[in-house]
């Protein structure tokens, strides 16, 4: 085989065999030929490579993650019989056919030479602990010796049990997505009838979370939605929440009432989604069959989902009208009695206190870049003789092992020497917020919270809340979906502007390619991340209802069970 | 060993410290990428990195502020790499002289590592979660292919096809989205 006549097909096969350790004479010598030859062979076998290092590199945070530590372990021979590493098996330097080196860099500082090999490399060596970690343990530490200060002891921090579960949706392949962040809750039973559902029965004030699918088999239940709506589900009916603004309706009907501020609340069904515009419709979805919608008030776009090869389109649907789709692709519009459309709206109940409204939180770094200063967030507090004054936090670019920052969502905020941060310190963050015109009765505020090393306290206008602190601190340790923690602040809220406090501990840093790494009192990285949900109904509507502390019992409620392998919204 | 004469400012030696760490934090996954495309194995990609970060620390001092570091870590590497090629073994893996020196020569300094990173992530979200996990399995510290492969229940060579498979659909996936974003 030579260059001249192998397709990049051929060639990517022979890289393949590379970069898995099994390439054998002649496909190397076909290889090199090819990489010999060709500039874009060698562009080929370079993207290659980065795209192999890449993946250990991601590979190296999942482990740090927990997630697919177990996993490799089974497939990992036990420690009598090890057989080469991936990275093993197919090359050895000479003189050390089956020996693999670690090298001690402390040793190597002290004694400013290169150590012999020592020690066989353990099969799952420590990703997460550079050899920078060891070589700065051994400049403080001699700093610390002539400045004649003490180092704490370690292992003094409380080490958090992780708790990993992964969460997947299951659509088409390669538009499949792994969801692994705790999910929020979006919504709350506020009142039933008759009711009688599929699977558990469900109590008045019981919370929803992203991704919840519900099925009731008999009578009418009403759900109110953090983000503004208030849905009338009538028997028998399945729908699932899929974020703060978007439900799926499976089967059955329902009947759709959206505050003005939650225009773009969207009912998903295998048809059509139907766009709210700031108003009162239906939806009814017969399986496999057919779906429409009603306007009963104002204005709805409705796009069709199933019309392939066809531009994307958006139909608007107005008062009094029905959109039907025939379940293959047709869609008719058809005005109906007014009359009927009236009687309709009369008989629905969607209460008397009016929707939930969200309350105008800032994530961390939203809609920032890397190094913006975050207007809505400070650091006002920090270990003294380091922290000098109080500073605008500013969006940091994700440490190896972070969640990658999302400038859509939240991103990681901190001071600006962030990566050097004084370990067993505490730093505070401060953020503000106004609550004008809510029923403070009614509020709840939910911050998802993300930080390295943890959370030791947090206060809302210099009260306490309840939180259990944290620190995550373990081998491996990531800071990625599956750290973030739900802290739900009930009390202590006021009308008018209002301060929440974080205190973030930022821990010390395990050093060393050893099996239990100790932990180095050194500078480290500090971050903080958090994402809010935050929700209260109108003052003076909410009075009025005996639902107004149904989301109360949203506090320490945690996602139920069921919801570990549920389908969420669609990317 | 300390010289008590030679005795160091310690707030010096921290800042200096700070500095190089950040500038290898930065850039040491590139050069991990740079080392990938010429060593056979990703545990020589680990040991050299390593003699290479304490080449880099060992001649901190003569880097010059305010020039690149990724280019001057990359030239310590490229060295690092060619003096431990020379210790391997010459196996089918190992490159000639020749090939070795064309692939070494054309690598510059990956200025968009961290951009392919997260489009690589972007499009690992995008994999079904059987893909996804078995991608990993395979790349997660210390794996044994075969062993995984064993665990699949495939065949070595049908699950080596799945593996390229995934690999080369990324590929595609990382470029178009490093494409959408301008950069290559």
């Amino acid at each position: 085989m030579t260059d001249s006549n192998m397709n990049s097909h051929e060639l990517e096969l022979l890289i393949a065999a590379w970069l898995d350790g099994r390439l054998d004479d002649e496909g190397s010598h076909a290889l090199q030929n090819a990489l010999r030859t060709s500039r874009a062979a060698r562009e080929t076998f370079r993207q290659y490579a980065r795209l192999d290092a890449a993946l250990h590199d991601v590979a190296d945070t999942s482990a740090m993650l927990d997630l697919t530590k177990l996993a490799a372990a089974c497939v990992r021979p036990s420690s009598a019989e090890q057989s080469p590493t991936r990275a093993q098996e197919s090359s050895d330097t000479e003189g050390s056919k089956t020996e693999r080196r670690q090298r001690p860099f402390m040793q190597q500082m002290a004694k400013g030479s290169r150590v012999k090999p020592t020690s066989r490399k353990p099969i799952a060596s420590l990703r997460m602990t550079p050899w920078y970690a060891a070589l700065a343990v051994g400049i403080l530490l001699v700093a610390f010796l002539i400045r004649g200060f003490s180092v704490d002891e370690p292992g003094t921090e409380s080490i958090a049990d992780l708790s990993p579960s992964e969460k997947t949706i299951n659509t088409d392949a390669f538009s499949k997505v792994s969801l692994s962040k705790p999910p929020a809750p979006v919504a709350v039973l506020s009142s039933v009838e008759g009711v009688i559902w599929a699977d558990s029965q469900l109590e008045v004030g019981h919370a929803f979370f992203e991704g919840e699918s519900i099925r009731l088999e008999q009578g009418e239940a009403r759900v109110s939605v953090g983000f503004g709506a208030e849905i009338v589900a009538d028997a028998p009916c399945s729908l699932k929440f899929l974020s703060s603004d978007r439900i799926q309706l499976h089967d059955g009907e329902i009947a759709v009432d959206v505050a003005p501020w939650a225009a773009g609340f969207t009912v998903v069904t295998e048809e059509m989604d139907v766009v709210d515009l700031g108003t009162t419709f239906t939806v009814s979805v017969e399986a496999g069959e057919k779906a429409e919608t009603t306007v009963l008030r104002g204005v709805v776009r409705v796009h069709p989902t199933k019309i392939e090869g066809e531009p994307r389109r958006g139909l608007l649907v107005s008062e009094g009208q029905r959109m039907s789709s025939d379940g293959k692709g047709s869609f008719v519009n058809v005005p109906q009695d007014q009359d009927e459309v009236q009687k309709q709206l009369g008989r629905l109940d969607f209460g008397v206190t009016g929707p939930y409204r969200p309350v105008d939180l800032s994530n961390t770094g939203q809609g920032l870049s890397t190094g913006d200063e975050d207007l809505h967030w400070q650091v006002v507090a920090g270990p003294a003789g380091v922290f000098s004054e109080p500073q605008y936090a500013s969006v940091c670019e994700p440490e190896r092992g972070y969640l990658p920052n999302d400038p859509d969502v939240s991103q990681w905020i901190s001071t600006a020497d962030w990566r050097t941060a004084l370990p067993n310190a505490v730093y505070t963050f401060r953020t503000e917020f106004a609550l004008d015109g809510y029923d403070l009765a009614t509020m709840q505020l939910f911050g998802r919270f993300l930080a390295d090393n943890g959370i030791e306290s947090v206060r809302v206008n210099g009260n306490p809340v309840e939180v259990q602190s944290w620190v995550d601190n373990v081998k491996y340790q990531a800071f990625g979906d599956l750290q973030f923690r739900f802290v739900n602040i009930t009390g202590g809220l006021v009308s008018g502007r209002n301060v929440v406090e974080i205190d973030v501990r930022n821990g010390m840093m395990r050093t060393g390619h050893v099996k239990d790494p100790p932990l180095s009192p050194i500078p480290n990285p500090m971050a903080l991340r958090v994402e809010w949900y935050a929700f209260g109904r109108q003052q003076g509507i909410a009075q009025a209802d005996d639902g107004v502390r149904l989301w109360r019992r949203i506090r320490d409620s945690v996602p139920p069970m069921s919801m570990l392998s549920y389908a969420g919204p669609e990317i | 060993m300390l010289d008590p004469s030679e005795t160091p400012d310690p707030s010096a030696e921290k800042q200096r410290y700070e500095l190089f760490v950040k500038n290898l934090l930065e850039h040491e996954p590139s050069i991990r990428a740079f080392l990938r495309g010429l060593l056979p194995t990703w545990q020589d990609v680990e040991e050299v990195t390593q003699e290479a970060s304490l080449v880099a620390w060992r001649k901190f001092a003569d880097f010059e502020e305010g020039t690149s570091f990724g280019g001057w870590f990359l030239t310590i590497a490229r060295y690092e790499a060619m003096s431990y090629r020379r210790r391997l073994a010459r196996t089918p893996m190992v490159f000639s002289a020749e090939v070795w020196d064309l692939l070494a020569a054309e690598v510059d300094e990956d200025e968009h590592g961290p951009a392919r990173r997260q489009c690589l992530e972007i499009c690992l979200q995008k994999l079904d979660a059987t893909s996804r996990e078995l991608l990993m399995k395979v790349y997660s510290p210390g794996a044994v292919m075969r062993e995984v492969a064993k665990q699949s229940g495939k065949s070595e060579q049908a699950f080596y096809k799945v593996v390229q498979r995934l690999r080369s659909a990324l590929l595609k996936c990382v470029s178009l989205a490093m494409a959408k974003e301008g950069l290559s």
